[in-house]
């Protein structure tokens, strides 16, 4: 289950930015007070934007934004921030997105479940349909609760 | 066979997409090797096919693997597709 690599702390709903920056800046600060990774991570995330692109736009709508472990990961987990309008993040293919899964990964066993969590977890496409209509974080956290069906 | 999937940092997209070629693959009954990679350090040509996005797709070095370019990591069904039609090529 998904809820278990994230808390309440790394969780917010319907923020009002306006640009891709902003939004890789809130999901890192999340990831922060949720205790997952240092304020450094942050940074490494928007290098890795500068550098990268979007790729990290791993489906329409959702976006996962990441940079190496040794960036200043804590601990494996994730933050996740729903926009109130989808921002365009410059990749062609998927479109702009309004989910945003801040991703901290240690490169350890545990990574591993935490990919497969999150992989689970959004497998179906109405998972995150359901996810973008949550106006608590507390909604989102029980939302994640439960795994997906496999859509494979 | 043996099959790379490849991503920026090699972390988040690449092992998820590892992740479901192992299943997808799995299922057809196909014994075959996964492996993930940043885009700096892949070696596609160890690999009999190449999983990436297309802006990596455009980074990846020179190679005789086949290349699959999967822009939406969660759609496991295009995955399916492009991946068994990459296997009837190898055949």
């Amino acid at each position: 289950m998904l809820s278990q690599f994230t808390n309440l702390k790394a969780i917010k709903v319907l923020a009002p930015l306006t640009t891709p920056e902003q939004a890789i800046r809130q999901a890192g600060a999340l990831l922060v007070s949720g205790g997952f990774a240092t304020p450094f991570y942050t940074q490494a995330m928007l290098t890795s934007f500068k550098a990268n692109g979007a790729y990290f736009v791993i489906a329409p709508g959702i976006a996962m934004p990441h940079a190496r472990p040794e960036n200043g990961v804590l601990v494996d987990g994730i933050s996740l921030l729903t926009l109130q309008t989808p921002l365009d993040f410059g990749n062609a293919a998927n479109g702009p997105a309004d989910l945003i899964i801040g991703l901290a990964a240690t490169g350890a066993d545990r990574h591993i479940q935490l990919i497969q969590a999150i992989a689970k977890a959004f497998s179906a496409r109405w998972r995150y349909r359901q996810l973008m209509s949550c106006t608590t974080s507390k909604q989102v956290l029980s939302l994640l609760e439960t795994d997906a069906p496999n859509e494979r | 066979m043996r099959v790379l999937t490849v991503c920026g940092a090699g972390v988040g997209t690449s092992l998820m997409e590892k992740m479901f070629a192992e299943a997808i693959l799995n299922d057809a009954g196909v014994d075959a090797q996964v492996d993930n990679a940043d885009i700096s350090s892949a070696t596609p040509n160890d690999y009999d096919v190449v999983i990436t996005t297309s802006m990596f797709a455009e980074m990846l070095p020179a190679t005789n693997a086949q290349v699959i370019i999967h822009d939406n990591i969660m759609d496991q069904t295009g995955l399916k597709q492009k991946l068994l039609a990459a296997l009837a090529q190898e055949d």
